[in-house]
Formats: structure tokens, C-alpha cells, sequence
């Protein structure tokens, strides 16, 4: 292979010689990653343009993720200048519907306990031997949060923004395969069984309060969430508003798509040889995947705390969906009842904690940022 | 630095203490404004309840005069609290014409694409 020759025609030098072990690994692993976008359709917005991203970072002489080459320049001004995370917040938020935790407000302490389990895998990243900022970005991937896991470690560890990056969308596209089992342990028929009744229905002023509400109150406790929970709200204003469809339907779809495509392919940017090939992304993916399994365990468990001091009992399975999977997790945890008791409809229940499990690892993001910059 | 025990300890703390604040904020705007709203459908109930009675008088002056713009001659001067409610249903009516113009006025210039 690198005798076809450093230069073409004596002209121009090829790739071919600085062609490394790391860089084929790595065009390997880019390859897989659209292996599984495609063939299995796992977080294929995000899986393709970063698995891309990483074949284009690795072929050598290319220029890409050099100063002022393209991919370089996508990641400083769409990572490292902070805009791309939040404003996809815009865009979820936009795409967002907070009726089922308006309607039963006390699913926001269901977002609450899944992020216990973040904490839980700061303290094994420690025990690994991470540091306290890389051990924070490694932890809140258990937020099953996407952009989240993105801000965080690119203020906190840049050098582990490709491991962190990938095993968050990855494990979020695992949440059918994570979560069953952890539920069917954790949980027995009977309680899987409980039936919720219907929730109220929300006035569109109750929708629009909401936002303004929530991003007040948040911000003030935490600053340092503004750009994720300010943007958020926001998003979701100009949906319940009425007023601004345009913006609504350019957030949710236009934006949301732009920005899909540059941060697939600056976080595949960050994936060179010399960043990802190394044991600590291996750790880094152990601990990610003991981070989802522990905020779903401590999801249900609160659910079932809680259910002892309330007069109507919830089903503990909806506090498995407060990792911010969303509607994913909501899903699993329909299908879960539905298994234990074909009559019980649970999506609409478990979307409450699912969509507070967004503003919930939010607000730790900006604990993190806050305790620790 | 802080310390891993106090980040972890204070984080969920944090965590907890905001979105319980949250659940009771919200929980309070949800009672508030279903109680206004309730008050309000009460008062539009009282009013939608006041013009059924009030179109029951029209509709019995109605059958009797034969007519709905003005009053009849005969009874102009013995009965003439009737003729203040003619007047009163004729500007409603006028009323009720122009919101109905300016709601259809609304609703085209929503539907215009490019209306900034």
C-alpha cells in the first residue's frame, strides 16, 4: 500500500505513507458506527455524520481538523464557542410537549432521582483513577442527554469529548436494551401492573406560564445551566405561544437539522487516533453504561419511595423514564406495563419524568460547571 | 477545588431542592389559573345564559311584531322600555357583526406566508 507511492506523478504527496495503525483503527470504527446508523438504525442522525467524521478525521495530510481547516473550524465555532448544544435545546424545546408533567407535577422529583445515578458514576470514574472534571463528564452521560454530555465535557475534559460524545448516543440508542432488564430486576409484576389514571388536561396559558416559569426559577438556583435551560424554555415558548409557528417549525425541524448535521460531524472531528485510542475511552464506555443502569435504578426506586407516601400509588416503572431519553425510554416503559397488564396505557405518565429528566441534567450540568470552572 | 464528596452532596442537593421548588411552583400555577379559568367559563356561562333569555325575549317580540330591526309603530309609545331593548339587540347585533369581521380579518392575515 505505500509503495503506490508518496507523490503522484512526482506532483502532489498522497496519504497513503502516513497512513497509521490508529487511523485505520479508527476508519474502522467510523465505518462501524455507520454500520450501525444504517443496518440498525441506531441514533442515525448522529451516528452517521459522526462515524463520517471520523473516517474524514483520519485520513492523513487532509488538513481537516488542522487550524483553519473545515472540521476544525466547525468544532471551534460550534463546540468550543458553545452554540451548537444549546441551541439543539432550542430545538427540543420547540419539539417538546410538557403536558403530562404539568398535568402531574410531582413526576419533576422522578427527573430528580434518575440523576442520582450521574453521581454514582462520578464517584466509580474517581475510583478508576479520572479526574474530578473528566470524572463529571464521564457521569453525566447517565443523563442519557446528548448535548448535555457535549457542553459539560468540552468545558470541563475536551480531550474525552469523542468517547463521551459517542458512548452517550450510543447507549441512548441501547435504551431498549439496557432498560428491560433493570426494570424486570428491580420491579415486581404487581407493581408493574399498577394502573395510573388519566391525566388532566393543560390550558394553553398553564403551557405558556410553564417556560417562563421553569427558566426563571432554574436559572436563578443555577446559573451556569442559562445556555441549556435558557434556550430550552425558550424553544418550548415559542411552540405553546402560538404566536411565532414560523420559529416553532424552524427550531423543530430547518435548525434542528443544521445543527444535527455540524454536531455529528464535529464530534466525529474530535475522534483522531491520538484522542480516542486510548484504554481511558474503554473506561469511559464501561462506566457510561453502569451511569444509564444507575439512573434507572435510582429512577425506580424514588418511584417506589414516593409511592409510600402517596395515597394514589404510581407505577414504579415511570421512574425509569427520568433519564432524559426522550421519547425513548417513555417507550420501554410503556411496553413494560403493557407486558405485565395489556390494559395499561403508561407512555403519557412516563413522559413527565422523561421530559424533567431533560431539565434535571441540565440543572447538574450546571452544578458541574458551576463547582468546578 | 472542591472536594468529589462535596460536589456529589451538594449536586444532588441542588438537584432535588430546585425541581422540588419546581413541583410546588407549578403545582400552585396549575390550581391558580384552573380556578380563574374556571371563573371564567362561570362568567361565560352566566352571560351565554343571560342571551339565551335575552334571544327568548326577541324571538317572543319577534313572532308577535314581525319584525327585528325596529319596533313596531303601534307599540313605540306605550311600551317603551321595549323600544330601549330594540335598541340595545340592534347594536349588539352591529357588535357581534364587527368582531365577527375583525376575527375573519384575523384569521386571513395568519394564513399569509409572509406576514412578519
Amino acid at each position: 500500500m505505500v509503495d503506490v507511492g508518496a507523490f503522484m506523478f512526482g506532483f502532489f504527496e498522497t496519504g497513503f505513507e502516513s497512513l497509521t495503525l490508529g487511523n485505520l483503527i479508527m476508519i474502522g470504527i467510523g465505518l462501524v458506527l455507520i454500520y450501525l446508523a444504517i443496518s440498525k438504525e441506531m441514533e442515525p442522525l448522529l451516528l452517521l455524520p459522526i462515524g463520517f467524521g471520523a473516517i474524514l478525521a483520519n485520513l492523513p495530510l487532509t488538513g481537516l481538523t488542522e487550524n483553519g481547516g473545515l472540521l476544525e473550524i466547525i468544532f471551534r465555532y460550534g463546540i468550543e464557542w458553545e452554540v451548537i448544544p444549546p441551541l439543539i435545546f432550542l430545538g427540543l424545546g420547540a419539539l417538546t410537549d410538557f403536558e403530562p408533567l404539568l398535568a402531574d407535577p410531582k413526576t419533576f422529583l422522578l427527573g430528580f432521582a434518575a440523576q442520582i445515578g450521574i453521581f454514582i458514576s462520578l464517584l466509580l470514574a474517581i475510583l478508576a483513577g479520572f479526574s474530578l472534571p473528566e470524572a463529571c463528564s464521564i457521569g453525566i452521560i447517565g443523563g442519557a442527554d446528548g448535548p448535555t454530555t457535549i457542553y459539560v465535557t468540552q468545558k470541563l475534559a475536551p480531550h474525552l469529548l469523542g468517547g463521551t460524545a459517542v458512548a452517550a448516543y450510543s447507549y441512548m440508542a441501547m435504551v431498549p436494551l439496557i432498560q428491560p432488564p433493570v426494570i424486570r430486576v428491580l420491579t415486581s409484576l404487581e407493581e408493574r401492573k399498577i394502573v395510573m389514571k388519566p391525566l388532566r388536561k393543560i390550558s394553553k396559558q398553564q403551557k405558556i406560564l410553564f417556560p417562563i416559569i421553569v427558566g426563571i426559577v432554574s436559572i436563578l438556583f443555577v446559573p451556569k445551566a442559562a445556555p441549556l435551560i435558557g434556550m430550552f424554555m425558550l424553544g418550548n415558548l415559542f411552540r405553546e405561544s402560538g404566536v411565532v409557528e414560523r420559529l416553532s417549525k424552524t427550531a423543530q425541524n430547518e435548525l434542528m437539522n443544521i445543527l444535527t448535521i455540524f454536531l455529528g460531524i464535529a464530534v466525529g472531528s474530535s475522534m483522531t487516533a491520538e484522542n480516542f485510542l486510548k484504554p481511558s475511552t474503554l473506561l469511559i464506555f464501561a462506566i457510561g453504561i453502569i451511569a444509564f443502569t444507575a439512573c434507572t435504578a435510582t429512577g425506580i426506586f424514588f418511584a417506589k419511595l414516593m409511592n409510600l407516601f402517596l395515597k394514589e400509588k404510581i407505577n414504579p416503572l415511570i421512574g425509569a423514564a427520568g433519564v432524559s431519553a426522550v421519547p425513548m425510554s417513555a417507550r420501554v416503559v410503556q411496553r413494560e406495563a403493557q407486558k405485565a397488564n395489556p390494559q395499561n396505557f403508561l407512555l403519557m405518565h412516563a413522559m413527565g419524568p422523561n421530559v424533567a429528566g431533560v431539565i434535571g441534567s441540565a440543572i447538574v450540568a450546571g452544578v458541574f460547571l458551576g463547582a468546578i470552572l | 477545588m472542591v472536594s468529589v464528596v462535596e460536589l456529589c452532596l451538594v449536586g444532588i442537593l441542588t438537584v432535588f431542592v430546585v425541581l422540588l421548588i419546581l413541583t410546588v411552583t407549578i403545582k400552585v400555577m396549575i390550581e391558580l389559573t384552573s380556578k380563574l379559568e374556571e371563573r371564567k367559563y362561570e362568567k361565560k356561562l352566566f352571560s351565554e345564559f343571560k342571551n339565551e333569555i335575552f334571544a327568548g325575549i326577541l324571538g317572543a317580540l319577534t313572532v308577535h311584531t314581525g319584525s327585528l330591526s325596529s319596533p313596531p309603530k303601534q307599540y313605540s309609545t306605550v311600551f317603551q322600555p321595549k323600544i330601549s331593548l330594540w335598541k340595545f339587540a340592534d347594536r349588539l347585533r352591529d357588535e357581534k357583526v364587527g368582531w365577527m369581521e375583525k376575527a375573519k380579518i384575523e384569521k386571513l392575515s395568519k394564513n399569509e406566508k409572509f406576514n412578519v
